[in-house]
């Protein structure tokens, strides 16, 4: 699953974003964003809503173009207007908040469409993956059930499947677990957690403390557009250095 | 009124009235697929990443929208012939041009409002799947949309089956028009009309129970 092994050295950082901004008409949502996550390293992302956490995370796979800086990922840079992006999305993968599993297909279907049509893989070996994935995630049972009658964790799980089917080498998390019943938080954040230990390259946005302080490899807070503070979860949680940081903690924990 | 209708000859007057009401099924048919093909092209055209292409989609569902169907018909009746002097069309082929071109405008509309419809998310996955415009047009977005589309495209082609009374103005022998050479003969008019007006019914009331049933199935 993980990228192939890099040459002697510090290898190259899997995500290098300096001095990002993005506007949405007069409302600066990033002000100059530096960030870093290495391969094998899982990132999460935290602050209050409206404090752009989601919007660069989308900026990561093209999905919103920012105004200014550079970005790269898995090699690929985003800040040049040649680079393709179906090319750089198929070595991203995305998870959402609200699922977005297709509806009108099958699991199977849901698995397969991306592997057969953007990567030309065989109708056997998607399927052949699809399984195994399905057996990572726990819902094997579930490859011919059309979305709708899966709960919420499921729906997520299947999500996560989808986006693995392309053997990502970055997989991008956007608050994956806060539309879910409490009850079925867990059976996400466990398919993540198993993911991280697999060496997945990982950015979370997400407001689950637990999972941030358990899997991440280091934190980014971040508040009104900016990365306020960023460490080990350890140092982050239990000795946090900005005010902002230290307020928005002990509003949540 | 009930001697009217007794002495209505049926054996002589119900043949043409159901070759009338055979017209006027084949006009609806022909045009309402016709239609769909057009509205399918044009609606995707109003939601294509193009500029160019979404404004001249925009232009033949806003102007034809924007006019009566009776004039639409009657400027393809006269002005056709003078404009393309050699292609000889039947009325009745130009009564399923004329539907046609107003049933595509609609459809047009109802795909373009459809297409819409399915929530944002799902091209965001698509696309975050690497899936290109066309890939995630076709197998996630047109899928979600024609089932969408359904119900208002039924109730849609109801209507044109009620539209498609004005092609009797070029002469084309619908069912409205059979009726109305039978009353030149007969004088029965009151009649004459009911049975065309129950004909009707019986021609949309099928598609008003697909309708129903298909609404009930998608809730």
């Amino acid at each position: 699953m993980s990228a192939p092994a890099p040459a002697a050295g510090k290898p190259p950082a899997m995500i290098l974003a300096q001095g990002i901004h993005k506007r949405f008409g007069d409302l600066e949502v990033l002000k100059g964003i530096d960030a870093e996550v290495d391969e094998r390293e899982v990132v999460c992302l935290i602050g209050p809503s409206g404090s752009g956490k989601s919007t660069l995370l989308r900026c990561m796979n093209a999905l919103e173009k920012f105004d200014e800086g550079r970005l790269t990922i898995c090699g690929h840079d985003l800040t040049g207007s040649k680079t393709s992006l179906n090319a750089v999305r198929r070595d991203v993968g995305m998870v959402f908040q609200s699922f977005n599993v297709f509806p009108h297909m099958s699991v199977m279907d849901n698995l397969m469409l991306a592997p057969r049509k953007v990567l030309q893989v065989s109708k056997a070996e998607a399927r052949a993956r699809a399984m195994a994935l399905l057996e990572k995630v726990g819902l094997v049972d579930k490859a011919g059930v059309y979305p709708t009658k899966l709960s919420g964790g499921q729906q997520q799980r299947v999500a996560i499947a989808r986006a693995l089917a392309m053997q990502p080498k970055v997989m991008l998390f956007d608050e994956p677990t806060s539309a879910l019943d409490p009850e079925t938080v867990g059976e996400v954040l466990g398919v993540m957690k198993n993911l991280a230990d697999e060496g997945m390259t990982m950015m979370v946005v997400t407001h689950e403390m637990g999972f941030a302080r358990e899997v991440a490899d280091r934190v980014l807070f971040m508040d009104g557009g900016v990365v306020v503070e960023q460490g080990e979860p350890k140092q982050l949680f239990e000795s946090p250095q900005h005010q902002r940081t230290q307020a928005f903690l002990s509003k949540i924990l | 009124m009930v001697t009217e209708a007794l002495s209505f000859d049926f054996g002589q007057y119900m043949p043409p009235l159901v070759r009338g009401a055979g017209v006027t099924v084949g006009l609806v048919v022909a045009a309402g697929i016709a239609g769909t093909i057009i509205g399918m092209l044009f609606g995707v055209a109003r939601s294509a990443p193009l500029a160019p292409i979404r404004w001249l989609a925009s232009v033949y569902t806003n102007f034809i929208r924007g006019i009566p169907i009776l004039i639409i018909l009657l400027f393809l009746y006269y002005e056709i012939p003078l404009l393309f002097p050699y292609a000889t069309f039947s009325q009745t082929i130009t009564a399923v041009i004329g539907l046609s071109v107003y049933a595509g405008a609609y459809m047009a509309e109802i795909f373009r409002g459809s297409i819409q419809a399915v929530p944002r998310g799902q091209l965001e996955a698509g696309q975050a799947l690497g899936l290109n415009y066309v890939q995630r047009m076709r197998y996630v977005v047109l899928p979600q949309a024609l089932k969408i589309a359904v119900p208002p495209g039924i109730g849609f082609l109801i209507a044109l089956v009620k539209a498609s009374s004005l092609v009797s103005v070029i002469s084309a022998t619908d069912l409205t028009r059979a009726g109305r050479i039978i009353t030149s003969q007969n004088h029965q008019a009151l009649t004459t009309f009911l049975i065309v007006a129950a004909l009707y019914f019986v021609i949309s009331y099928p598609l008003s129970l697909l309708g129903r049933w298909f609404e009930r199935r998608l809730a």
